[in-house]
């Protein structure tokens, strides 16, 4: 991430996730914005900025045709109570 | 109705804590970090501890799935004290027992294993007194432990310890041919001697349940997902073979399929369909165990402080024979197998629909004809605390999604539907081994009381895990009922 | 479950790392959403768990 960071542009790069596992989702926007939450490892006290999205919260700017193929499933998969709850970290994670 | 039948299951774990070590993600980790193996060592198992751990039981069928789900978790804290290491369709064996078949799984000179003097007759012993596994052929090598020792220090060979005292060792392949050879060195060779002695085991409890005798087994097929070969030919197969000649099958030919954990659907459907054609008349299907997914999940076990879980191998072994009346029939025939076409949508929805839905109409049945589905059942104690989530609870809601789409449920039934169809994930995370058919056991069983009619079993591959391709593969199938 | 904010869009024109996972969604899923979006998949990656 940070090769593509310095290769395209911490401010072009966005980061966006199929993971529904929170805690997963927590770890991994976490690391892409504000650094290795452990310290260790290459983003160890580096803060890259990167912004990290869900794709349930891109629901919007897709083209309805290709959600429905893409994703329509999934948001039956999922309980809506996950949904919310994945988007909701996002946010909050982005937002802080 | 001339469909074959599955005639019996078996299922053996060897629980092996002091190969955990040998997993490939404990490797990497001890590489990195010297205090890893101590504190991974702190959290290993006993014997007594991995019999009694509720899903080991249900895998080897002392108890359900259904009576699993009623057991509160953590399971690791449930003191079974009645639990036996021996099960209706399947073993648990300890590890000394697994070392001395790792012995004689070797055929080469000099061997690729050799115990050590000391314990090699005690080992041998232990084989040798099991009321199923003293079937194994094949002869077994020692030698001083200080010779061994002293190999050990040269560091390509791998020690097999038992409560930090030398059994043995594992060698790399030193003769001309297999010097130098990277697939040669001791940790692949063990990798494909784990497999091949895992399957044998399994192999040996499927022929003493069903009666059969090893020299009336026409084929054997391997569904495992090891790579056995030397620089030229690496993943070369004649795994099945190896089991074969390990358990006596003298009169059986094989190969070995390979579909990632799709292959032990593959492998059925291909002895199906072999048997129906009436090229062979008895095939065993069998799936040994992955040495290199031994503490996959051990990071985050040590992280939380609990106990090492994924410390087993897990076998299986399956019997396919000609119809006869009783046994569960597995359904051919044009559409009956579930599959993911190369050109269609990777998307679930276009997977599911292959793998459920189309079959269905093929042979003019509905979702609503099928009693239970069983698909990837990890034990969802493993998967949760590694973070992957509960893997057949995903599944099974993408079996129910499927049922909304295709109009015989509402979303808000979905999880009424899931409780009816659906079970608890108990599995060990051994790739190919939880792929839906440890349920086949339950299956056989259940319908032989008369309490099911039809099983669907849904197995998918992430083929892309090979890097030639982005696809992912599924093949579904349908065991039925015979008894009225 | 969606953010109806007055936010510029997120994807379009924006170079795009897509990280998928076999039994949530898979990456191709999310790739073909972003790239339907206007944005453009730099990297993409699609983890089995198991």
């Amino acid at each position: 991430m940070r090769n593509l960071a310095e290769e395209h542009g911490a401010d072009q790069l966005v980061l966006v996730f199929g993971l529904n596992e929170p805690g997963n989702l927590r770890i991994m926007a976490t690391t892409f914005k504000e650094g290795d939450p452990g310290y260790a490892g290459v983003l160890g006290g580096v803060a890259l900025g990167l912004p990290s999205y869900h794709i349930f919260e891109l629901k919007d700017e897709i083209p309805a045709d290709v959600w429905e193929q893409e994703m329509a499933f999934k948001e039956l998969e999922l309980e809506d109570e996950l949904i919310e709850q994945i988007c909701a970290l996002m946010r909050e994670i982005r937002e802080r | 109705m001339n469909d074959p039948v599955i005639a019996g299951a078996a299922y053996c774990l060897a629980h092996v804590p002091d190969l955990v070590a040998w997993g490939s993600k404990p490797r990497r980790e001890i590489a990195l970090d010297a205090g890893f193996e101590p504190r991974l060592r702190a959290q290993l198992r006993t014997f007594a501890e991995a019999v009694a751990y509720p899903p080991n039981q249900t895998f080897i069928g002392n108890s359900s799935p259904e009576v699993l789900g009623d057991i509160d978790r953590p399971w690791y804290e449930t003191r079974q004290l009645d639990a036996s290491s021996s099960g209706p369709f399947g073993e648990i064996v300890g590890q000394d027992l697994f070392y001395a078949g790792l012995a004689k799984a070797n055929v080469l000179e000099p061997p690729l294993v050799e115990l050590s003097d000391a314990a090699g007759d005690d080992l041998q012993a232990m084989l040798d007194a099991h009321p199923t596994f003293s079937t194994l052929c094949g002869d077994w090598s020692s030698a001083p432990e200080r010779r061994l020792r002293s190999e050990l220090a040269g560091g390509d060979v791998i020690g097999l310890f038992t409560d930090s005292e030398m059994r043995g060792v594992v060698r790399p392949d030193r003769r001309a041919e297999g010097r130098d050879d990277a697939n040669l060195d001791a940790i692949t060779l063990l990798e494909a001697l784990c497999s091949k002695t895992s399957g044998a085991l399994a192999v040996a409890r499927l022929l003493q349940q069903t009666g059969l005798a090893a020299k009336q087994v026409d084929y054997l097929i391997s569904c495992g997902e090891e790579a056995a070969g030397d620089r030229y030919q690496r993943g070369g197969g004649g795994m099945a073979k190896a089991i074969g000649e390990l358990t006596g099958c003298v009169n059986a030919s094989g190969m070995d399929v390979k579909n990632f954990c799709a292959a032990p659907a593959s492998a059925l459907v291909a002895a199906a369909a072999l048997v129906k054609s009436g090229v062979y008349q008895r095939v065993i299907v069998v799936g040994g165990g992955s040495l290199a997914k031994l503490g996959m999940k051990s990071q985050a076990f040590l992280s939380q402080g609990i106990p090492v879980l994924d410390d087993c191998l897990g076998a299986m072994a399956f019997l396919v024979t000609a119809n006869d009346g009783v046994s569960p029939v597995l359904r051919l025939g044009p559409g009956a197998v579930g599959r993911a076409r190369i050109g269609a949508s990777t998307s679930d929805e276009a997977i599911y629909r292959q793998l459920i839905l189309e079959p269905l109409a093929s042979l003019g049945l509905t979702m609503n004809d099928v009693d239970r589905y069983a698909p990837e059942l990890h034990n969802p104690e493993i998967m949760e605390h590694a973070g992957s989530g509960d893997v057949a609870h995903k599944n099974y809601r993408m079996i129910a999604a499927t049922a909304v789409r295709a109009g015989l449920i509402k979303k808000t039934d979905m999880a009424g539907f899931t409780n009816r169809v659906g079970m608890t994930g108990f599995a060990p995370t051994q790739g190919h081994i939880p792929s839906g058919v440890p349920y086949i056991g339950h299956a056989v069983a259940a319908m032989a009381r008369g309490e099911l009619s039809r099983v669907m079993f849904l197995c998918k591959a992430s083929l892309f895990l090979n890097r030639m391709t982005e696809l992912y593969d599924g093949v579904s199938f349908l065991l039925e009922s015979q008894e009225k | 479950m969606t953010n109806k904010t007055a936010e510029a869009k997120v994807l379009e024109g924006k170079k795009v790392a897509v990280f998928g996972e076999r039994d949530d969604v898979a990456g191709l899923a999310v790739r073909n959403c972003v790239t339907a979006a206007g944005g453009e998949v730099v990297y993409e990656t699609t983890s089995c768990f198991v």
